[in-house]
């Protein structure tokens, strides 16, 4: 064993009791962490969408107000010339 | 980002896998957890003599360490990083649990049952099993305080300078503290052979 600050660590310390220390885990641990890691990510991917939702609907309606003007022309025309 | 390091690690290239692997391809990540998921879970057990949430919080290690991976540098192997998070993580939860009575770690002892008549293989086991009781009647006898001290320095193989950064305290605190944890450990250990007079060990 390496020394441990200029101290040989003794066959019997308790670095070598404790150094080969290894609990039995359950069989579904590694889907538990499976699961926990899709989890964290999809929870990720709805939080970065939700953020940009705000965004995008004002885009599109930016979007929306700028054809109005355009819209409201072209029914004023129709209805002059009786065709509304 | 992750260099090409000095440092020898068995983990390399799994590390390399996940690392490069597309989103949501846990498959070289997953050779990892099963390779040092005893491990982990052991050290969560004794380190928060919790056995309620001990898996769990296991579980949370390697979830945490999944979205550090791409921080992971290769200044230190895999599993002395991961230790790292361990230690946090369970001493976070301590922290939290402060006050609440922990449930003691609960063993069965493996009946005398037809299937475990005496073989070289079930004999090692049982030997196994009540070298594992003893580990965790020791620890669980110990103040906290040594016990995590003792776990972060002879089980997480961290340094006394990382354990003194963790715990808030100075580096001879820490020194003196695994010290103390080491002798105590001792005593409560090999408590049966002292009884029995087989002597102080060396």
């Amino acid at each position: 064993m390496k020394p441990d600050d200029g101290v040989e660590v003794e066959k019997d310390s308790t670095a070598g009791i404790l150094a080969n220390e290894i609990s039995e885990v359950s069989d579904e641990f590694l889907d538990h962490v499976r699961a926990k890691i899709h989890r964290r990510t999809a929870a990720a991917q709805i939080s970065s969408f939700s953020w940009r939702v705000p965004g995008m609907v004002l885009l599109e309606l930016i979007r929306v107000l700028g054809f109005m003007p355009q819209t409201l022309r072209g029914g004023g025309d129709r209805w002059r010339s009786g065709r509304g | 980002m992750y260099q090409d390091a000095t440092i020898e690690d068995p983990d390399r290239d799994l590390l390399d896998l996940a690392l490069s692997a597309r989103e949501g391809d846990l498959r070289a990540f997953e050779e990892l957890v099963k390779r040092h998921q005893g491990r982990i879970l052991a050290d969560c057990r004794h380190l928060t003599r919790d056995s309620n949430d001990s898996e769990d919080l296991a579980q949370e290690v390697f979830v945490k360490a999944y979205f550090a991976l791409q921080r992971f540098e290769g200044r230190s192997t895999f599993r002395h990083w991961l230790q790292r998070i361990k230690v946090h993580h369970c001493l976070n939860h301590i922290k939290k649990t402060k006050g609440r009575k922990s449930v003691a770690l609960e063993e069965e002892i493996p009946e005398d049952h037809e299937q475990l008549r005496s073989t070289p293989e079930v004999s090692r086991q049982l030997e196994q099993e009540a070298d594992r009781r003893r580990i965790d009647a020791a620890l669980g006898a110990m103040s906290p305080a040594l016990r995590v001290a003792l776990v972060m320095r002879d089980m997480d193989e961290l340094s006394y300078e990382e354990i003194a950064t963790a715990l808030g305290i100075g580096l001879s605190a820490a020194k003196m503290r695994v010290k103390r944890a080491r002798e105590q450990f001792r005593t409560y250990y090999l408590g049966e052979d002292l009884q029995d007079g087989a002597g102080e060990p060396g």
